[in-house]
């Protein structure tokens, strides 16, 4: 799977839960947003429904379930922005 | 002014007990009555108030993330952080309520992230009484997917006191 298809997915994902926020709690939504790194603007809620949205996306995607919670416990990093997370779930998918 | 379920033997009153709880995977069914319970001095008998269903099925879920996670004992504390439940009729049994919920999603924080030890967040669907009530429930519990960390909470519990 491409990095930049990726990318676009857990942005679009991004932007879903965002929606869900009332307006004066909603975070910009870039390539550089953090996720599960100090400063995040996201809450507990949010990245439960950040994962549901990205694995349902996922799966439309490739025709397969991802299980993201059992990549986030060995690579927590990866998880830090939107960047690296795409550029880590890219070749992992390809296989 | 105040409802009388609110006040001294209205909620208080109601007495949970759990008849069986059955884990199978993603999902969790038990049955459960009140042995005691408060009834609306404005309703001719009894109907299930709606933050007793809550209580049920947050306790089943407790149990159900637990047992998922592989944990055999609540020393810690657990927190819900959505929930939602439609109740179109009532129920009007309180002997062998049925409570069957299902994890859509599970999600993993590691430890670091807004807390110095993982967390595994849940997201159900559940029924009560085979649909007569349904909802959504999503909760926090306080390690990994398989109870790591566990003993990092509980020392951190000790030192806070809490225990």
């Amino acid at each position: 799977m491409l990095e930049d298809h990726l990318r676009t997915l857990i942005l679009e994902s991004l932007q879903e839960v965002n929606q869900e926020k009332p307006i004066d709690k909603r975070f910009e939504v870039s390539d550089h947003t953090k996720l599960l790194a100090k400063g995040s603007a996201m809450d507990s809620l949010d990245y439960l429904n950040f994962s549901t949205c990205l694995e349902e996306r996922l799966f439309r995607a490739i025709g397969r379930e991802v299980d993201l919670s059992s990549l986030v416990v060995d690579h927590a990093e990866a998880f830090q922005d939107v960047t690296r997370l795409a550029g880590f779930l890219a070749p992992r998918l390809a296989q | 002014m105040y409802a009388p379920f609110l006040m001294s033997g209205g909620m208080g009153q109601e007495r949970i007990a759990f008849d069986w709880v059955q884990v199978t995977g993603r999902t969790a069914t038990a049955s459960c009555h009140l042995s005691d319970h408060f009834k609306s001095p404005w309703d001719f008998e009894f109907h299930l108030n709606a933050v007793t269903g809550m209580a049920m099925i947050s306790q089943l879920a407790m149990i159900h993330g637990m047992v998922v996670c592989g944990v055999d004992r609540k020393d810690f504390e657990i927190l819900m952080m959505d929930y939602q439940q439609t109740m179109p009729n009532l129920i009007r049994d309180p002997e062998g309520i049925r409570l069957a919920m299902t994890i859509v999603q599970r999600t993993v924080a590691p430890a670091g992230w807004r807390q110095p030890y993982p967390r595994t967040f849940f997201k159900w669907t559940f029924t009560v009484n085979d649909g007569t009530w349904q909802g959504a429930a999503s909760a926090a519990f306080p390690f990994g997917p398989h109870g790591e960390g566990l003993e990092l909470v509980r020392q951190h519990d000790r030192e806070q006191g809490a225990r």
